[in-house]
């Protein structure tokens, strides 16, 4: 965890970048002339970005959860499901998705917190897995393999938000708002004892941190966050089938936020966002696509493990210490001019 | 529910548990003494099949001889991975040899993918024949496919409980420091257990190629079982591994036959998410940090 | 009554019996000291304390409260708090962050009102960064508060520790030997700090291998060997008792 925030300005300037970058962020579609298809890639990062901040809630605690995938087409398919059957529209498909998939982690995660955090991966991810055979399965209730059409998003007033534009704000705004909470929630004392799980569980156990609770806790909420964005996106698309919410989704999760950085909330953020535009410009490569995808986590964990969110600290302490010799380097100078027998390269 | 039904299930269900468990020894092998998640395994496991396939097939070489070659080229594969990819992270967090072989996975089935085409094939039989139990047909190369995983499987409890090597594998997972200390390699027992784990995984390949089909996408379906029996019997524990096969063989051949390949998969889940629930660290697991 | 009373506790792990029939009590305010040889079963004595293990048989008591199957954060909410062998602490956070998180146990804390920043919450955060400065200085890491514990030496992350353990305010603090790796100067600082903790009303078990310090600050001391009790009483008594002596092979141990 780190108790510094990832980037260092002082307080007027950093107010200033803070209402610049959200003004770009409303002002964003207007920017490019409400093209569609660099709308697309913007809701499609505000959807990754929910996803890694999610799991990194849960990453936060000390574990990894492959869960996301499976709770994402929950929040969809109960979403879709209210309209499609009951005829309620998104403003409360969204909430039930949420409900639903919050009350599933909640009775899930008792047994699937018994497990050790290596074997929990695989646990949770099993458990996305069933959810998504299950849905394959019902073919006349919940569409089979062939899913479910029609998912039509709602109008609110005149906005009809079939509208890509009136989309992305639905989609930012709920990005904002759960990556503000994760935020919220991992900077005050929540973040303390979440994080003292993650150091260590046993002492933390032993300072009356009942850690089974919290992990019920963070997974029940990183799942409602996870089923919340998954029934934006089936009414986005307005189509959904079990594959959409295969194990990649939770795979990628994961590879946005080992890219991204491990420490604070801005590592989801900068590598969903980062990712996702290289994945949208290589699309057209096919396979290959994935390939860079590998090779691109290897290098990143071999060569930048601390992420993307790093850099900026990168950057400073290397000015710092290119400062440090050009100093060193005037001091050697000087003394051999001086008739000073030379004291080798640079400091000690 | 006829005899013969239930002659030919059972068969069906050794000869899978066998391969299986060759294939959870593996990883449970590389996990027990390196601590790392090989997330990958699968994908070594589709190479071997390949391997043996353009040998075999392609090539016209001999069947035998591809086997052997197949175990023994994955083996420096698996000694390559370890030397260039897993041993600059050793020692830090699992969550990093899970990001590093979930590249892998990236990397080798899309370039699979792309090589061999997504097209369904298969592994010749290397003989043709068989007798009858009980009516339910037995093949001669379902015969011999099981009793090279036995061979292997007891060969390589052999090699554990008797070799030098062995002993030293085993000294590693149990305690790295004190095996360090008496004068064990460790960093050379590694590449053995990488090398070893995907040699195992590469067999296991070849036989269920042989056996059924193979496709680039094949170390998937692979991974996951093989992480549901470790997990089911133990992260490393052996006997574990081989117990989880079993019990993973039996439920697949059973129920796929019975009702359908999809309450298969889902049963698997879910009988290891009963066994976790009783025995959160596996059938045979012990408690470790 | 007894402030902690264990009555015919036995700790088994398969075949291994690491802790045999062992009846055991503390008077509240004593500093009791816990020996023997390694493998003797003490620190699993804390485990099951603590609530890590579950005993086989047996049961244990504390305030009279039958306290043997709970878990570590039970016992701890109830004031029995230890520290560690090894050294346990939350490597990458400050030294400050550490010991707040053993101020969490007896501070409020209500998720919503952290998460939105509501000013009782702050009240709490600040309350509890004050009492940890208070801790941190009474031993003498004040200045350190920023660093991180991973870069600490040897010697203050063991100070740490028992700092943390301070920060829960403990009934009974139960240490894990405490002047391992120290010099003769920090064992008679730390020896003070013991007596010190106690003069707050802290009722203090000690393991410890170092018997200049286990004689000079414990009023009575048990000794396990092979998972039983093979003597107990003060420190003149045990230093004459013949098993005890065999125990420890010859008395290499003993300082006389």
């Amino acid at each position: 965890m780190n108790e510094k925030s990832a980037i260092r300005i002082r307080p007027p300037l950093s107010i200033v970048l803070w209402i610049g970058g959200i003004g770009l962020l409303l002002a964003y579609p207007f920017l490019i002339k409400q093209q569609k298809y660099p709308i697309h890639v913007a809701i499609t990062i505000c959807f990754n970005i929910s996803l890694a901040t999610s799991m990194w809630l849960t990453w936060s605690l000390g574990f990894v959860s492959f869960a996301q995938a499976g709770f994402m087409g929950i929040g969809a398919y109960t979403s879709a499901l209210f309209l499609i059957r009951l005829g309620l529209p998104l403003w409360v498909g969204v909430w039930a998705g949420a409900l639903v998939g919050g009350v599933l982690a909640l009775v899930v995660s008792l047994p699937l917190m018994r497990t050790r955090a290596v074997y929990f991966f695989m646990a949770s991810w099993a458990v996305g897995e069933v959810i998504k055979r299950i849905f394959a399965y019902y073919r006349g209730f919940l569409g089979g393999w062939e899913g479910l059409f029609n998912i039509k998003p709602p109008r609110l007033g005149p906005i009809d938000f079939a509208n890509h534009t009136a989309y992305y704000y639905l989609a930012l705004i709920s990005m904002i708002l759960i990556v503000l909470a994760v935020y919220r929630m991992n900077k005050t004392r929540t973040g303390w004892i979440f994080w003292s799980l993650h150091e260590a569980e046993t002492l933390a156990s032993h300072l009356g941190i009942h850690a089974l609770k919290y992990k019920v806790a963070a997974f029940t909420i990183a799942c409602s966050f996870a089923s919340l964005t998954g029934a934006l996106y089936a009414h986005y698309h307005q189509y959904i089938n079990p594959r959409s919410f295969d194990i990649w989704v939770s795979e990628f999760a994961l590879v946005h936020i080992i890219v991204g950085g491990l420490s604070t909330v801005a590592g989801p953020v900068l590598g969903a966002s980062f990712l996702t535009i290289i994945d949208e410009l290589l699309r057209p490569t096919g396979f290959y696509r994935v390939i860079s995808f590998g090779v691109i986590l290897i290098l990143s964990v071999l060569f930048l493990p601390d992420g993307l969110e790093s850099i900026p600290e990168r950057i400073r302490s290397r000015i710092g210490r290119f400062l440090e010799d050009k100093e060193t380097r005037k001091n050697v100078i000087g003394a051999s001019i001086k008739g000073l027998p030379k004291t080798g390269k640079g400091k000690e | 529910m006829t005899l013969q039904l239930i002659a030919q299930m059972t068969i069906t269900a050794i000869t899978l548990g066998l391969i299986y468990g060759l294939i959870a020894i593996g990883l449970t092998l590389i996990f027990g003494v390196m601590r790392i998640i090989q997330y990958a395994h699968g994908e070594i496991y589709m190479l071997g099949a390949y391997f043996l396939y353009y040998w075999f097939d392609v090539l016209h070489l001999p069947y035998w001889a591809g086997l052997l070659m197949s175990a023994v080229v994955i083996f420096f594969f698996g000694v390559g991975l370890q030397l260039l990819l897993f041993r600059p992270l050793h020692g830090k967090q699992m969550l990093y040899s899970l990001a590093v072989s979930l590249a892998l996975i990236f990397i080798i089935s899309s370039t699979g993918l792309i090589t061999f085409g997504a097209v369904v094939r298969g592994i010749s039989s290397f003989v043709t024949g068989g007798v009858k139990i009980v009516g339910a047909e037995l093949t001669y190369e379902r015969m011999i496919i099981a009793m090279i995983s036995l061979t292997l499987i007891l060969g390589l409890w052999f090699l554990l409980q008797r070799t030098k090597i062995g002993i030293a594998l085993r000294a590693v997972a149990e305690d790295p420091e004190t095996a360090a200390l008496m004068g064990i390699n460790n960093r050379r027992i590694h590449y053995i257990a990488m090398g070893l784990g995907s040699a195992l995984a590469a067999v296991a390949g070849c036989l269920m190629g042989t056996l059924m089909f193979i496709v680039p996408t094949m170390g998937f379906v692979a991974t996951v079982k093989a992480f549901m029996i470790v997990i089911m019997g133990g992260l490393g524990s052996v006997v574990g591994a081989l117990v989880g096969g079993f019990i993973i063989g039996i439920i697949d051949s059973f129920l796929t036959t019975l009702a359908s390949s999809e309450l298969a998969y889902i049963m698997g889940f879910v009988t290891i998410f009963a066994i976790l629930v009783f025995k959160p660290s596996g059938i045979f697991g012990q408690d470790w940090e | 009554m007894h402030l902690l009373d264990i009555q015919n506790v036995s700790m088994h792990f398969g075949g291994l019996k690491a802790i045999q029939d062992l009846d055991f009590t503390m008077e509240p305010g004593e500093i009791r000291g816990l020996i023997g040889p390694n493998g003797a079963g003490k620190t699993t004595l804390y485990n099951v304390i603590s609530g890590v293990y579950i005993p086989t048989y047996g049961r244990f008591y504390f305030k009279g409260k039958d306290i043997t199957k709970l878990r570590p954060h039970a016992t701890a909410k109830l004031g029995i708090i230890r520290t560690f062998q090894s050294t346990t602490l939350f490597k990458h956070f400050t030294v400050l962050r550490n010991v707040m998180v053993g101020c969490h146990l007896n501070s409020h804390y209500s998720f919503f009102g952290s998460l939105f920043g509501t000013p009782a919450s702050l009240r709490h955060e600040r309350e509890n960064e004050q009492k940890a400065m208070q801790i941190l200085e009474f031993l003498g890491l004040g200045k350190l508060k920023d660093e991180l514990a991973i870069n600490l030496p040897h010697g203050h992350q063991r100070a740490l520790g028992i700092a943390i353990a301070m920060a829960a305010e403990p009934v009974l603090l139960m240490l894990d030997e405490p002047v391992t790796g120290m010099n003769p100067e920090e064992s008679a600082i730390m020896m003070k700090l013991i007596r010190k903790i106690r003069e707050r009303g802290v009722t203090i078990l000690l393991i410890e291998h170092d018997m200049k310090v286990v004689m000079g600050v414990c009023e009575k001391i048990t000794v396990l060997n092979f998972g039983e009790k093979i003597a107990e009483g003060t420190p003149e008594e045990i230093q004459k008792n013949p098993d005890v002596h065999e125990a420890y092979l010859g008395g290499e141990h003993y300082v006389a």
